[in-house]
């Protein structure tokens, strides 16, 4: 028992460090770091570099990666991104963390060299010592752990508690603005916050990679599990934190220690002891105090009154609906048809390979679209869409395959059985607060990949499972095409729910929970109603790419995977559904073009700009599609203002029947109007 | 006639796309009271605010002891003298009452701190019974003696009071007013702005009235007098005493 106790501790050390890195980020400057486990993999990453490929003695190494550049990685990080995220929703607060997950272990490997590595030494000198304590063998390794776990906990109590800077730190988690009147210059105070937890994120990377070897996907999912520790000390409580992280390791531990070591039941529950936490957390939470949020967690009310209303550029932006309602048909239709024109034309002047492309990239369109209903309308930030179009593809080829189905009829059962699932999440998510719902999404995502997706009946062997097309679509073209008519309705579907009651009370639900109650909205209904249709659309989408693949291979809807469409989609435009379209058609084809034309490097360069597109939504959460567009529009009006103006609208501006300023028109636009 | 201390000069101040103060002009004399009266959202916060650089000003000049601190982060400004006591408790409340007063001081060099956090507490010592208590949990009264004792404790120039006595019983507001007096008295320049606007009369020297984000009127504090004040305050001017008592601490 000890023995396992002991055991245990390492893996709930590195928890441990992991969730008191991510709470002090968040408690400090209300940003819950979603690349933490990429920061780690990073600064690995370097180490790995630094001491196996340039030889360099353990002790350099170490003091290079993790004392030097990672605090100076956070420091650069604060000073492009972090601290113009300080004002921002916590939509688009957790939206540039997971770019910056995807753009940073991409960036590393052009860096640093390519693939994962499953062997990594840790700070112990190689071949690693063994010491027997009281019986028990314990690695050197092992007890560099333990020791990093205990002077953090000790040094960090210590200086929080007594020293001037920690003072200064906890004075600025109770108010930045008093802080600052204080005599305090705040900033300087949240870089050296950054600094410490990319030193801790390094230190936790290098420490975890002997035992979970350099995969930035092992990385991400470690720190996964940190979440629950942090979800257990509701983002803010340091000592919770470590305590849990620490708790959770020697859970895992013990139950390997208790249950058959050979069953397949052991793994999974192993897999899933942090979703089983973090149930446990929100039930009790929910139950107690009947919500859970974080709304009310971060500055006071000063911090509150002087920070501008509007500052978010994600609540500033207007919805298209608005944007649009002075235009003509001309204006307010041209680009949609110009791209479903271009669409149309593009199977017929591409050839062989490429045009099964087109099928799977108008495939992913649809699944996109399931982000522009749960995210772009409904603000509601769900991370596990590729779990449904994974559910989706999975349904599908069982009731084809092995039911024998026709495949369409299949794929619709797909995507009621996402329905159901997604109805599941949005009901259990309907009183948790915006970042609870990035995380619970984000690990009911990982445990249906290790729990579902695992299951021999599905992988079969690793091969996966066939399907064959519909008769009346068997040839790469044609499929195509039924794909794109599958977008176009699920497009259309999405644009005139923007423009029904329905989607207006979904807006309303999104800006003001509070709001849209005391106008008699039901905010349960809406966000069910907007969650389970975008986990039917996803399960389509799922169920059409299985289809268009032709086969079906559970590997490749992990979740992770999910977070670089993600990325993909919030670089074009979480919000139109023109966007999605052009994201897909991004993401199919330019890691196809780069494998057959270009040099290999550049297949890791992918992720990296859609890691930064992501990020970009801190300047324009529209993303790229809508700000260029809108440009262009405003180009438009000033060169010939009459040809996309709608004169029916101009009339009733003049008569004093709209107000521009209360349907959000730019003050410039309206100007022209009158 | 001396320099002013504090010198405001046509300020504008945005919340975003909102302006909420229009060419803004003040100027307050060393050692002087300014009150800054007027309605509800009339902009008496937003003042306070800019003045201590909080939010920053959209277009105008601030000095203060000579010095251009327009635009300056608040942290520069509070370093130079000029200490503001927002509205609603100028405090930590998660922090202890010592750990208040240490953030107040951490600025002084390193010797003289714990005689400023002395005398500050020789001031009001109720402070110094429950140095380990969090000061959220410390009653409304004593929470602003908490918030004027960091106002003090490091001999500003100049103190913003922004609505002390919002709140509080009304033998607590008296005693708020008293050390107000005390600060006057030993050379502290005071610019407060006040709901109960004949008290806040009686201790100024001069008066602002702001009316929707502009100076409505400006003149000595005696010139106020009845028809200015229903003017431009009407019924503000005269608080309900049921909601002051019954908004107690």
């Amino acid at each position: 028992m000890l023995q396992f106790v002991i055991a245990g501790l390492v893996l709930g050390g590195i928890y441990a460090i992991a969730s008191a890195g991510l709470v002090i980020t968040y408690t400090s400057s209300g940003i819950l770091n979603f690349a933490f486990g990429a920061m780690a993999f990073f600064i690995a990453r370097f180490y790995y570099y630094l001491h196996t490929q340039e030889s360099w003695s353990i002790l350099a190494a170490a003091a290079v990666a993790i004392l030097i550049a990672a605090p100076a990685l956070g420091i650069v990080l604060y000073a492009v991104l972090f601290r113009y995220l300080k004002l921002s929703s916590p939509l688009t607060k957790v939206v540039a963390t997971i770019g910056l997950s995807v753009a940073l272990p991409a960036l590393a490997t052009i860096i640093f060299g390519t693939g994962a590595i499953q062997q990594a030494p840790g700070l112990a000198p190689e071949p690693v010592k063994v010491f027997h304590f009281i019986g028990v063998p314990v690695t050197l390794d092992q007890i560099i752990v333990y020791a990093s776990v205990v002077v953090i906990v000790v040094a960090g109590a210590l200086v929080l508690k007594y020293s001037d800077v920690g003072l200064k730190v906890r004075a600025m988690v109770d108010s930045t603005a008093m802080t600052d009147l204080s005599g305090t210059n705040p900033t300087a105070i949240s870089i050296g916050v950054w600094a410490v937890s990319t030193f801790l994120a390094g230190l936790t990377g290098v420490l975890a990679a002997p035992i979970i070897g350099l995969d930035p996907i092992n990385f991400t999912l470690l720190i996964a599990a940190s979440f629950a520790a942090v979800i257990a000390a509701k983002l803010r409580n340091l000592p919770v934190a470590v305590g849990v992280g620490l708790l959770m390791g020697v859970a895992t531990s013990l139950i390997q220690r208790y249950l058959p070591p050979a069953s397949a039941w052991t793994t999974e529950i192993i897999d899933a002891v942090p979703f089983i936490v973090i149930t446990i957390v929100l039930v009790y939470n929910l139950v107690r105090r009947g919500r859970v949020g974080e709304t009310e967690a971060w500055g006071g009310a000063l911090d509150r009154a002087i920070t501008p209303q509007g500052e978010s550029k994600l609540a500033a932006s207007t919805s298209t609906v608005v944007e649009t309602a002075s235009l003509n048909f001309f204006g307010r239709y041209a680009g949609p048809l110009v791209l479903v024109a271009l669409a149309v034309a593009l199977p017929l002047v591409l050839g062989g390979y490429w045009v099964g492309l087109t099928a799977q990239a108008f495939a992913f369109g649809v699944i996109f679209l399931s982000w522009t209903l749960v995210t772009g309308e409904g603000g509601m930030l769900w991370l596990c869409q590729i779990t449904f179009a994974g559910v989706g593809a999975l349904t599908t080829s069982q009731f084809a395959g092995h039911l024998g189905w026709p495949v369409l009829a299949s794929v619709a059962v797909g995507g009621f059985v996402a329905l159901g699932l997604g109805a599941l999440i949005g009901f259990l998510s309907i009183r948790l607060g915006d970042l609870y719902v990035a995380l619970v999404t984000l690990t009911f995502g990982l445990l249906i990949e290790n729990l579902v997706f695992t299951l021999p009946r599905f992988v079969n062997q690793g091969l996966g499972l066939t399907l064959n097309r519909p008769s009346f679509a068997s040839s790469d073209i044609s499929y195509s095409y039924l794909c794109l008519v599958a977008f176009v309705i699920v497009s259309l579907f999405i644009v005139n729910l923007r423009r029904s009651t329905t989607g207006l009370a979904l807006n309303a639900a999104r800006w003001s929970q509070a709001g849209a109650r005391t106008s008699g909205i039901s905010v349960v209904q809406m966000k069910v109603l907007a969650g389970a249709t975008a986990a039917f659309i996803a399960g389509i989408g799922g169920g059409l790419l299985a289809v268009a693949q032709t086969t079906v291979s559970p590997s490749s809807f992990a979740t992770f995977a999910g977070i670089v469409w993600f990325a993909a989609l919030v670089t074009i435009g979480i919000r139109s559904t023109a966007a999605a379209l052009v994201a897909a058609l991004a993401f199919v084809m330019l890691p196809a073009i780069s494998q057959a034309y270009l040099p290999t490097w550049t297949g890791n360069l992918l992720p990296v700009i859609f890691g930064l597109g992501a990020i970009s939504a801190a300047k324009y959460p529209d993303g790229v599609l809508a700000e260029q567009s809108r440009r262009l529009r405003h180009l438009l009006q000033r060169v010939a203002p009459d040809a996309l103006a709608d004169e029916h609208f101009a009339e009733e501006v003049e008569a004093g029947v709209v107000d521009t300023e209360a349907v959000g028109m730019a003050p410039e636009v309206a100007g022209q109007l009158s | 006639m001396t320099a002013p201390l504090l010198d405001v000069a046509g300020l504008d101040v945005r919340y975003g796309p909102s302006q909420a103060l229009f060419g803004v002009s003040v100027a307050v004399e060393p050692g002087s009271v300014l009150a800054v009266l007027g309605v509800n959202g009339a902009g008496k916060s937003t003042f306070a605010r800019a003045v201590s650089g909080l939010v920053a000003p959209a277009a105008g000049r601030i000095t203060f002891d000579g010095q251009d601190i327009t635009g300056l982060p608040a942290h520069r400004i509070r370093r130079l003298g000029l200490t503001y006591i927002p509205e609603g408790r100028g405090i930590f409340p998660g922090l202890s009452v010592t750990d208040n007063l240490r953030m107040a001081v951490a600025q002084e060099p390193r010797n003289v701190r714990a005689a400023a956090i002395d005398r500050a507490i020789e001031q009001f010592p109720i402070l110094g019974n429950r140095p380990a208590q969090r000061a959220g949990s410390l009653s409304g009264g004593e929470q602003q003696m908490l918030a004027l004792a960091r106002a003090f404790a490091v001999s500003p120039k100049l103190i913003i009071a922004d609505e002390l006595s919002l709140g509080l019983a009304p033998a607590v507001t008296e005693s708020v007013f008293q050390s107000l007096d005390e600060a006057r008295r030993s050379g502290i320049t005071v610019v407060l702005s006040e709901q109960f606007v004949h008290r806040a009369l009686a201790m100024a020297d001069s008066c602002v009235i702001l009316t929707r984000g502009r100076v409505g009127w400006a003149g000595p504090a005696t010139d106020a007098g009845r028809e200015v004040l229903d003017r431009y305050l009407g019924e503000a001017e005269h608080p309900r005493p049921t909601v002051a008592a019954g908004a107690g601490d």
